[in-house]
């Protein structure tokens, strides 16, 4: 039961984290460029609780999200994003002994705009996409590096917070 | 940061250096095709220099340039003259377009007829 009502507050915060970054100025010259930052909630959640209930979260994040903030028209290219970044961010976790959130973090960047890109694609069948993908591809990696170096950051913290501690102690390192 | 992460960085680096070449680096066209509304009406080859008027259908025109392996429309009868500015362009798979004519000048590796 404590569980339910933490991944509430993850899928908040997370939520919290799309508003910000959808009201933030955007300076960026191509479209489609972000930082993630509810990657970070994401992340932090496969960390403390597990893949099921981060893409549990993530995919409730991305619906509500759209709904509030960016428009229904952006869910197919947010979910297509959202859930090729977690896929892969979840293969690496699974390895966890060799990659850091950092490494986790900067692929689930890139792989978040390489999905956006695909879902483009089979939409407008425009192929002049592909000259956005470097662009894409390039921005995924650094904002994805950010993104994952702020979770490797927060993680210790949050680690040590009782409340997580508790509720779930086998998944304590 | 962790050995992995190193690895993860390396190869996306490589990867991206490849997707940047195979995007922007693309050799140079053999033919310039004019489509008018999706259909071949002209084909010429880059290697001799020419300045051709192309006449649509509807009475407008386009004075298309090659020049030294390089395409561009010298002059057009349309308002927004935005095919006039485009700049010259060599290399397959670039395009000159004048909407309000119908009118698309790809350019290709071989002739189209």
């Amino acid at each position: 039961m404590k569980k339910t009502a933490y991944l509430g507050m993850f899928l908040a915060i997370s939520l919290i984290l799309s508003y910000v970054e959808s009201i933030l100025p955007v300076t960026a010259p191509i479209p489609g460029i972000k930082l993630g930052l509810a990657n970070c909630a994401i992340l932090v959640l496969l960390y403390l609780y597990g893949p099921w209930e981060a893409i549990l979260v993530n995919v409730a994040r991305v619906t509500l999200s759209a709904f509030m903030f960016n428009g229904l028209f952006s869910l197919l290219y947010s979910l297509s994003g959202a859930i090729l970044s977690f896929l892969i961010m979840f293969l690496l976790y699974r390895k966890k002994k060799t990659f850091s959130p950092v490494g986790i973090g900067m692929l689930g960047g890139v792989f978040h705009n390489i999905g956006q890109i695909i879902m483009a694609f089979a939409v407008t069948h425009v192929k002049g996409l592909i000259y956005y993908l470097p662009f894409l591809l390039a921005s995924g990696l650094v904002t994805g590096f950010i993104i994952g170096f702020l979770t490797k950051l927060l993680l210790p913290y949050l680690k040590k917070t009782i409340l997580v501690k508790n509720d779930n102690p086998n998944k304590e390192e | 940061m962790k050995k992995g992460d190193f690895v993860l960085l390396a190869v996306t680096g490589v990867l991206l250096g490849l997707v940047i070449f195979i995007v922007f680096f693309k050799p140079n066209a053999g033919f310039a095709t004019v489509y008018e509304d999706g259909t071949v009406i002209a084909s010429f080859p880059l290697n001799t220099d020419i300045t051709e008027k192309i006449e649509t259908q509807d009475g407008h025109y386009n004075i298309l340039k090659i020049s030294g392996g390089e395409v561009s429309v010298l002059e057009a009868d349309c308002k927004n003259q935005i095919c006039v500015n485009t700049r010259p362009v060599k290399r397959i798979g670039d395009s000159i377009i004048c909407l309000p004519h119908k009118i698309s000048i790809v350019l290709e590796k071989d002739r189209k007829e």
